[in-house]
């Protein structure tokens, strides 16, 4: 099983360490990918270009160097360097080149530290992406030695929280560790003033909180048995309350799925899984919709959510 | 079909305290939003859900029915909105989750009682957002003629029976109220009081210049269809009045409810008929009541024909536009949230209390409501949907009145948050003043009223009377009701 790394300029140390993390266990070897911008194929007067492309030749052998170092000897790595019109898609080929089951990815640097800030490049790949993209918040420097120690799902019973909740029980095999199914309850929706009373929104979270259960249930009962797991409703008055109001341990990656909303939504609204991202001090595997999951070899949940569809 | 006992019995089966206190998770730890609401803000939630509803169109309604003395008919409706709202006060108090007026009678008085309080709020909220929603096209369109000199044709601006084909402002409104509920978006504490304040500043801008035009021989005659018109207009007047119930709604969220709930009943009451009184002396004293007739978006009309100019008008209309969509919303969202208890118990299909898992929201239950309401205001009259609003309102609050009477004599040693003061004269007056307000209204209402529940009996008897979870017993009933 092969990841890749996306060693861009911001956030490219935070990519490495994540990648680092998912390295240690399951079998897995990186890829770590730098994008360089495409040059023009033909001589120009002056040579400015091949000046640029002594620079572009500078700055990825540094870049490679720096991320040889950091990452030591154990693990296993090998380095590329693609050319592409954009770093999205120049990522997106050197994952499919070297047939990547997820993309490490870190934050814009505008965001605050521990949390991940999705700047262009994350926005791009989080629509275009084929497979998981896997998301460092800013400055992510785990304890030396850290390995992938639990899997949160952030479910809802949508089918995008479904092909979650594949990625997020094929990554805990993978690295045989357990798995916890998370639901929400956000109760962001009070009405001022309501004609019905307060408390109708908290029956609205009550039946979300029964259906949720019943979806876990369904979803749960896919599982193979080797998989511990976990599953739990949490309440909040928000997304960063309800987020924050879990226990997380070093080296937990949080997986959402993601609907890929159209642009207008998307800046008027956000989706839920954008805020869980927003929010979560852990690190975020987004399943994009679509996306290829195959982070598991034997895949047992895929095929028994695909039964029960 | 004879009624044996038991099947009375089971028409009256109410819904145990403890399982309303169940479903809201209230009896959990953590979850439920932590809330304390103080007399300012009840009050100005009283206002804010208040003001808005009627007091932009219900004019060109109620001048013509009872002359200049409109101004009496707005005291009589204010006074039986307030009696019912403590009655609804104390309802609410007894019952220790904060809801409708279908919860308290479901639990109270019984299912068959409860499902005919639900189609009443049908009205209460579905058809007086549909009339509201008339209400704020009228408004834009006289923003859209003052300010750019042109307003859309009759045929896509009223309905079928005013000379038009569709209402469609008023079907857009609903339909971008709804895809605002669909994603969850609610109003903010904080934005409803500036709503608040945009209503009572535009209000009182018509009452400033009102006041300017005033003429005394407007006022004369005073009552020109007597006592009797008097009545008639305070019933289509009451509809304006709808919304004070949102102070007794909120139970147990206020601080020290036996003094807060009457409190802020009474001062949202004074302010809202003060306003209205105000807005109505302005009115009615500055164009011969004949002129009200067919005056589409009333108020701004009036002040173009003081001043002459375009401006305030155009200003009056802007913060019309802005304060009833607010209050379409809230109205909307009310409804949506009822049928959804009702799922919820069983009585209507449960895809009234399906939450959708992207955005949390009754996503499907808010979609049939606001095809529902945008029907009904896209091709029914205005007039219609008022009268029909202030019928389903009126006889829920007298079930409400009759309700705290038959609960101190059934259940008297219930706790009661609230107690309202000199029973039994306040619930009794408060009912005999629903009864006189609904003697006043035109016969096609009751017509169209006897149908709706009908149409609503024949719902209970199909499906609710056999679905309803206490029928089936699947109802949390382990805890019984407080004693």
């Amino acid at each position: 099983m092969r990841y890749l790394v996306a060693l861009t300029a911001l956030g490219g140390q935070d990519a490495l360490s994540l990648g680092r993390v998912l390295a240690r266990t399951g079998d897995v070897e990186l890829t770590v990918c730098v994008v360089i911008p495409e040059t023009w194929g033909y001589p120009s007067p002056a040579r400015v270009d091949a000046e640029y492309a002594a620079f572009l030749q500078q700055y990825t052998d540094n870049a490679i160097a720096e991320a040889r170092a950091s990452l030591g000897d154990d693990e296993r790595a090998d380095f590329v360097v693609t050319s592409a019109s954009s770093a999205s898609e120049g990522l997106i080929n050197a994952a499919e080149a070297a047939g990547a089951a997820l993309i490490s990815l870190g934050s814009a640097r505008h965001g605050p530290l521990g949390r991940f800030t999705p700047g262009g490049i994350a926005n791009e790949m989080l629509h275009a992406s084929p497979v998981p993209v896997a998301l460092a918040p800013q400055g992510y420097r785990p304890s030396p030695g850290t390995r992938l120690s639990r899997v949160t799902c952030a479910f809802s019973g949508s089918t995008q929280s479904r092909s979650a909740f594949d990625a997020a029980a094929q990554l805990s095999r993978r690295h045989g560790v357990p798995l916890r199914l998370i639901t929400f309850v956000v109760r962001d929706h009070q009405m001022y003033p309501s004609l019905v009373g307060y408390d109708a929104e908290d029956l609205v979270a009550e039946q979300w909180r029964a259906q949720a259960r019943e979806a876990q249930e369904r979803a749960l009962d896919t599982l193979p048995e080797d998989v511990a797991v976990e599953a739990g409703v949490i309440d909040g008055q928000n997304w960063d309350d309800a987020v924050h109001s879990l226990s997380w341990e070093e080296g937990e990656v949080l997986v959402v799925g993601s609907s890929r909303l159209g642009p207008v939504a998307r800046v008027f609204l956000g989706s839920n899984s954008t805020k869980v991202v927003r929010s979560s001090p852990v690190p975020v595997l987004v399943v994009p919709r679509g996306a290829d999951v195959h982070l598991d070899d034997v895949e047992p949940a895929t095929r028994g959510s695909e039964q029960e569809r | 079909m004879s009624t044996t006992p038991a099947a009375r019995r089971s028409l009256f089966r109410k819904k145990p305290v403890g399982a309303l206190v169940h479903e809201t998770g209230a009896d959990r730890e953590g979850g439920e939003l932590a809330r304390s609401i103080g007399l300012f803000q009840l009050t100005m939630f009283g206002v804010g859900a208040t003001v808005g509803t009627g007091i932009f169109i219900v004019l060109s309604e109620a001048v013509p029915e009872a002359g200049p003395g409109v101004v009496v008919s707005f005291i009589l409706a204010g006074i039986t909105a307030a009696l019912t709202a403590v009655c609804y006060a104390e309802l609410a108090s007894t019952i220790p989750v904060s809801g409708s007026s279908y919860s308290y009678t479901y639990a109270t008085m019984g299912e068959i009682v409860a499902f005919g309080v639900a189609a009443c709020l049908l009205l209460e909220y579905g058809v007086s957002s549909a009339a509201v929603s008339v209400g704020w096209g009228q408004y834009l369109n006289e923003f859209f003629s003052d300010v750019f000199g042109f307003g859309l044709p009759d045929a896509i601006n009223a309905a079928p029976g005013e000379g038009g084909f569709i209402n469609l402002p008023a079907v857009v409104l609903v339909t971008l109220c709804g895809l605002l509920l669909m994603r969850g978006a609610r109003e903010s504490a904080t934005a409803n009081t500036i709503m608040v304040l945009i209503k009572l500043t535009v209000l009182l801008l018509f009452v400033v210049i009102g006041f300017s035009a005033f003429q005394g021989s407007n006022l004369e005659p005073f009552a020109p269809f007597g006592v009797a018109g008097i009545g008639i207009a305070a019933s289509s007047i009451f509809f304006s009045f709808i919304g004070l119930d949102a102070v007794s709604t909120a139970g147990e969220e206020v601080h020290n409810p036996q003094r807060t709930l009457p409190l802020a009943i009474i001062f949202a009451t004074v302010i809202v008929t003060t306003v209205y009184v105000l807005v109505a002396i302005a009115g009615v004293g500055a164009q011969p009541y004949g002129q009200f007739e067919g005056q589409e978006a009333g108020l701004a009309a009036i002040l173009r024909e003081i001043t002459g100019s375009n401006v305030w008008p155009a200003i009056l209309a802007a913060g019309a536009v802005i304060s009833i969509f607010s209050v379409t919303l809230v109205t909307l969202y009310g409804q949506t949230r009822i049928l959804f208890a009702m799922g919820r118990d069983g009585m209507i299909p449960s895809v009234f209390h399906r939450v959708d898992p992207h955005t949390l929201v009754p996503v499907r239950n808010t979609m049939i409501v606001c095809a529902f309401v945008g029907l009904l205001a896209g091709f029914v009259p205005l007039g219609v949907l008022i009268d029909l609003t202030s019928m389903g309102t009126l006889i829920a609050f007298t079930v409400v009145s009759i309700g705290v009477i038959i609960l101190r004599r059934t259940q008297p040693d219930l706790p009661r948050g609230f107690r309202v003061p000199l029973y039994p004269v306040v619930p009794l007056i408060s009912a005999l003043f629903c009864l006189y307000l609904i003697t006043g209204l035109p016969g096609t209402t009751f017509l169209l009223f006897a149908l709706w529940l009908g149409v609503a009996a024949i719902v209970y008897f199909t499906y609710s009377v056999r679905h309803s979870l206490l029928a089936r017993g699947i109802a949390d009933t382990s805890e019984e009701p407080r004693q």
